[in-house]
């Protein structure tokens, strides 16, 4: 791939701000305003930065390719035979093109189906195939990583066997997996009790003894038993035996598998384990879609049986799914089902806090198992076993080599007992340009350094086996061949053919391809959804996050060898302590509902540090659901006690300050912290935040900042000064990475000096000769992913902020507030304003329109329910070639809308003329509503029987079809507004009612 | 006779068994039920618990006990097919019967009349 600064005339703008200095003069006037400073003359001084903030000023994209390419080119990317938590495979030829199709990568969740199908066929593809590899009937749109969706797996069992509160998980899960779950269950009195996987019974049973004496005694209250299919130090599980013990006390099974080691000629799918087979299972699938990006955009897999036996598991669940529908004249479509599930809909009753996930790997890697094809996995199974047991045989020849468990059966992963310290080994290994695996003593036997654990992948050859071989006899004498591999028994072992389709890249590509066209995306016109920034998203992210020292460096590699990668990490830390003027930052956090999650567990953990119990949170009603949803998965919530406090609004759109002052008087140290957005869901700036703070502050609690709406501020408000103790930016709305079609997302959170002592994860630490190293904070909460976060996703974030630099920062966020400001003013004289206070002085980077009484009741005397007015509102954008609006959302009657800072004046005079000309034809015409959308593939999508009766997967023989546009979007686009409108007019007219 | 609470349950009694749904009003205002959480049986529930939920596509709303009692009976019917809220809620849509109640507790409850007005 090239980079050409030609492709978009966004990417080629300064700053990707496309709008000319007279289009922004012409905006500043026609507010009466002088200047960027004018439009935050309403928010108080002592909270502004006085000068720009302390990061380099912006750079061309010569200089950061350069600059980036260097900093790539510290990774030393050697033949490697590190797998354990994160395995890497070869990426198929078809990942590059798919990851490059515009209108799926940079394109929002599918909450608009009609203008959506395209992202929607992905999602389903995946789950479909996802589904005939397991078995499992349900396999949801993808989670974070394989940790997470193992603590969601473990939360998803509690609540389907309520009356039992125990949970059995072996510690032969990665160890990475481990500390994300232990790190989730802190305070929230979720009793994880941890069986020994690795011990070898008498009778080679790895890991049932140990499970049946864990559970002596306490059978009757088992939820569920989480295990993993291979064991830590590589060896295979006897998951029937398992399986049935576990159902025999009346638990579910939640087995962890490699989705790649099932296929053909593999090992057992989990919907076999046993008798009746596990009930849930998890994954890790980033080694499927891409390389190992030094730990992530990972890909958690997440499947549940849905059939005759167990339908109500399916509601416990967290995650999208994508279900089977039809729109209302009978065309096949999809959708996405159960929300009600989610924390938008249920808020602290939801099942999970987590609103994105890794929908864009998820589309990747259902490309690339079709691009494999049945044959494909079966030749990487057995190449990857092949090469394991060649290089056990060799290695395991020489004098002081041994296996660890030769008992035991392995796949493609096995251990090594040597009678030399195993680090020592690694270290000198690098010389030699290996990387020779992972140091697995600690998982064995405690203060040894004796076992070391490689793995074999289809990225191998034998000729890597002779490097090794090489190696391993300038260490080590040459002894007798006594290799005896233990065969992999048949029960162990996939029955049949999994019958996965297989398709030629170029097939592929050009089927994602023509499901791109079924999308909008911000490359073309405004994507105008209030509170999720769709703002450009530059190629030059992608081009650099693809340079093979990023794209190809594994986390688990020595610090030496990564340098590069902490730097990264480094450089972002640093940053964002800038930008938020806080000291603290971790990159950790995978989107931002997590860390919002890591900001509710600092605060536990502080007060708890100072021996203080705290169990109030105040957060107001105009939240997004996710802030409840998050206390509530910190244990904020219980069935008995609900720790939320809700604070109102006033007319203006801001929170009542006097009832602020009311509940901490009434509350007072039992306040554990605050939660506020600001600026608001509403798009308005909470002007007495540093007051706020000041009164919690006085009680001992902590101010939480949801940074959502960073893109309004960032480097005009100094959080510092507004007394922030933690916050997050989601760096897929502010920081350009794009949306995917629901993910991955990405986050950091920046803290106060108070909290500094508990970040998770890693923090990156540049030493006095300019090397990094890894340190951890000496109260660190723990860790919230198998790995370091999404790292491809912090390079985007990084050539982002290169491109920015201090002045384009302010920028950026100026001409956000001031595309809005200006939208707003061209909007507000036809429709009425929410909340009913805000005025045009006040809006920021987003505001809420409804339409008049008269308006709605000519619509709902056409016949349409009030309570759907506002949706219905939304499809006629889709027919204007636009996304719809932020509907219904924050407020019921609401049309919410953003247009970010990424369009000319043209382009929003466009949009304000469409949304007038919008707003002339349901007024004229209401019950033009009935029928639209009308140029989208499908028309409205029948909602109600898809949730009813969920169907979550097919058998993929064929691609499934595609629809075409009704009317193509470019010639939509290339329309003047009132012929649009026309148009729209006279499809109404021949419509089906 | 069937009672009313605030929250749109209907509750009515025969001898101590109580059985409870929610309004016919209650299921217009929430659109096409796509799925309703039964509670489980032999739980003993105070007054205003939240014991069930009936949810739409894009809606889940919690039923309430309106007035103290044990679970004795849910409608499994409605697992399958949830659309008879919809269809008849004050009749073939209950929800939950309770045992154990306390025929006084009704006192605190709504008439159909006064229901209706507090309705408009």
């Amino acid at each position: 791939m090239n980079y050409d600064p030609q492709v978009n005339k966004r990417e080629a703008a300064k700053h990707y701000i496309p709008a000319s200095d007279a289009d922004i003069q012409a905006m500043l006037d026609h507010l009466g305003c002088e200047t960027f400073e004018d439009l935050y003359s309403h928010i108080p001084k002592d909270v502004r930065f006085e000068s720009d903030i302390n990061i380099p000023k912006s750079k061309t994209s010569d200089d950061i390719i350069s600059e980036m390419s260097a900093i790539a080119n510290k990774n030393n990317i050697r033949t490697s035979f590190i797998g354990d938590g994160l395995k890497a495979y070869k990426v198929m030829d078809v990942a590059g093109p798919v990851l490059n199709i515009r209108s799926l990568t940079t394109s929002y969740t599918p909450y608009q189906p009609e203008r959506s199908q395209g992202t929607l066929m992905t999602h389903w593809i995946y789950q479909s195939l996802l589904s005939q590899l397991t078995g499992f009937e349900a396999v949801n749109a993808s989670m974070y990583d394989r940790a997470t969706a193992l603590f969601e797996a473990i939360k998803c069992s509690m609540r389907i066997l309520t009356k039992r509160n125990k949970v059995l998980v072996f510690d032969s899960i990665y160890p990475g997996d481990r500390e994300v779950l232990n790190t989730h269950a802190e305070h929230t009195g979720l009793e994880i009790i941890w069986v020994k996987g690795n011990n070898f019974s008498k009778n080679g049973s790895i890991g049932l003894d140990e499970l049946k004496a864990a559970a002596a005694g306490i059978e009757d209250d088992i939820v569920s038993v989480a295990f993993p299919q291979i064991n830590n130090v590589g060896t295979v599980a006897k998951v029937d035996d398992i399986t049935d013990y576990v159902h025999e006390i009346g638990a579910l099974a939640i087995a962890v598998i490699d989705p790649l080691l099932i296929a053909t000629g593999g090992l057992k799918a989990p919907s076999k384990y046993g008798q009746e087979g596990a009930d849930i299972f998890v994954a890790e699938g980033q080694h499927l879609a891409i390389g190992p990006n030094f730990g992530g955009p990972g890909l958690g897999i997440f499947g549940i049986r849905y059939n005759d036996k167990c339908k109500k598991f399916i509601r416990a669940t967290a995650g999208r799914f994508v279900g089977d529908a039809k729109d209302i004249n009978g065309r096949d479509c999809k959708l996405i089902i159960l929300s009600t599930r989610e924390q938008h809909i249920k808020r602290e009753k939801a099942n999970s806090n987590i609103c994105s996930n890794e929908a864009y790997i998820a589309t990747v890697c259902g490309a690339t198992i079709l691009n494999r094809g049945d044959k494909g996995l079966q030749e990487s199974v057995e190449i990857s076993r092949n090469l394991a047991l060649k290089s056990a045989e060799v290695l395991s020849s020489f004098k002081g080599v041994e296996l660890a468990f030769p008992e035991a059966a392995f796949m493609n992963e096995f251990t090594l007992k040597l009678d030399t310290s195993v680090s020592k080994l690694i270290s000198s290994a690098l010389e030699s340009d290996l990387q020779i695996g992972v140091n697995v003593s600690d998982r064995i036997e405690k203060d040894s350094d004796s076992y070391l654990m490689l793995c074999f992948t289809d990225l191998h050859s034998e000729n890597d086996i002779s490097k090794l071989e090489e190696f391993f006899s300038n260490h080590f004498e040459k002894a007798d061949n006594n290799f005896k591999p233990v065969a992999l028994p048949a029960c162990q072992l996939r029955e049949g053919e999994a019958g996965i389709a297989h398709y030629s890249a170029q097939e592929i590509e050009d089927y994602y391809k023509e499901l791109g066209t079924q999308n909008v995306s911000p490359d073309n016109a405004i994507y105008p959804l209030g509170s999720c920034t769709m703002k450009y998203n530059p190629y030059l992210n992608d081009y650099v996050a693809a340079f093979d020292g990023f794209a190809n460096a594994h986390p688990q590699a020595p610090e030496s060898d990564v340098q590069g990668c902490l730097e990264v990490i480094y450089e972002t830390q640093e940053y964002f302590k800038a930008i938020t003027g806080l000291p603290g930052v971790t990159t950790q956090p995978l989107a931002g509902a997590q860390g919002e999650l890591v900001g509710v567990k600092l605060f536990q953990a502080y007060h708890q540090d100072r021996a203080e119990k705290r169990d109030i949170i105040l957060i107001p009603k105009t939240a997004h659901g996710t802030n409840p949803a998050t206390a509530a998965v910190a244990g904020l919530v219980t069935k008995k006690f609900n720790g939320i406090v809700e604070i109102e609004s006033t007319e203006d759109g801001e929170m009542d300050f006097d009832r602020l002052k009311e509940c901490v008087d009434e509350y007072g140290e039992r306040i554990l912290g605050v939660m506020v957005t600001n600026p608001n869901t509403s798009g308005i700036f909470e002007t007495k935040f540093a007051a706020m703070s000041e009164l919690i502050h006085s009680v001992g609690g902590l101010v939480y900042m949801d940074g959502a709406n960073m893109n309004a501020i960032a480097a005009w408000i100094d959080l510092g000064k507004m007394g922030v103790d933690a916050v997050h930016n989601n760096t897929h709305k502010t920081w350009s990475i794009p949306h995917g079609g629901g993910g991955p997302g990405d986050a950091f959170v920046a803290v106060s000096d108070k909290l500094i002592p508990f970040l998770p994860g890693i923090q990156a630490v540049k030493k006095a000769d300019g090397q990094f190293e890894i340190a951890h904070a000496p109260k660190s909460i723990g860790s919230f992913h198998r790995h370091e976060g999404n790292f491809g996703h912090k390079v985007r974030c990084l050539t982002y902020l290169k491109a920015l630099g201090h002045d384009g920062v302010k920028r950026m966020a100026a001409v956000a507030v001031l595309s809005a400001r200006y939208l707003f003013s061209r909007l507000e004289n036809k429709f009425c304003v929410l909340p009913t206070g805000n005025k045009r002085d006040k809006v920021m980077h987003e505001f809420i329109l409804t339409l008049p009484q008269s308006t709605f009741d000519k619509i709902v005397e056409a016949g349409i329910p009030k309570a759907l007015v506002i949706s219905r509102v939304g499809k006629l954008f889709l027919d204007f070639g636009f996304h719809a609006p932020t509907v219904a959302w924050p407020e019921m009657y609401g049309l919410m809308i953003e247009p970010t800072e990424s369009y000319t004046k043209d382009e929003l005079d466009r949009f304000a003329d469409a949304v007038l000309a919008l707003f002339d034809l349901i007024d004229e015409n209401p019950r033009v509503l009935l029928t639209a959308p009308h140029f989208t593939p499908i028309d409205r999508v029948d909602d109600l029987t898809a949730n009813k009766r969920p169907v979550m997967a097919e058998t993929i023989s064929e691609l499934p079809e595609v629809l075409p546009n009704r009317f193509n979007l470019d010639k939509i686009w290339a329309m003047d507004i009132p012929t649009v409108k026309e148009t729209i007019l006279k499809a109404h007219e021949d419509a089906r009612i | 006779m069937k009672h009313f609470s605030k929250d749109h349950e209907w509750v009515s009694l025969d001898g101590d068994v109580a059985t409870v749904g929610i309004s016919i009003h209650a299921a217009a205002e929430l659109g096409d039920v796509t799925f309703v959480e039964l509670p489980e049986t032999d739980e003993s529930v105070e007054a205003g618990a939240a014991v069930s939920v009936v949810e739409s596509v894009k809606a889940a709303s919690d039923i309430y006990a309106p007035i103290a009692g044990t679970i004795s009976e849910v409608n499994e019917v409605l697992e399958d097919e949830p659309e008879i809220i919809n269809e008849d809620a004050e009749e073939k849509g209950w929800i939950f019967k309770l045992t154990g109640v306390d025929a006084s507790a009704l006192e605190g409850l709504m008439t159909a009349e006064q229901y209706a007005e507090f309705i408009k």
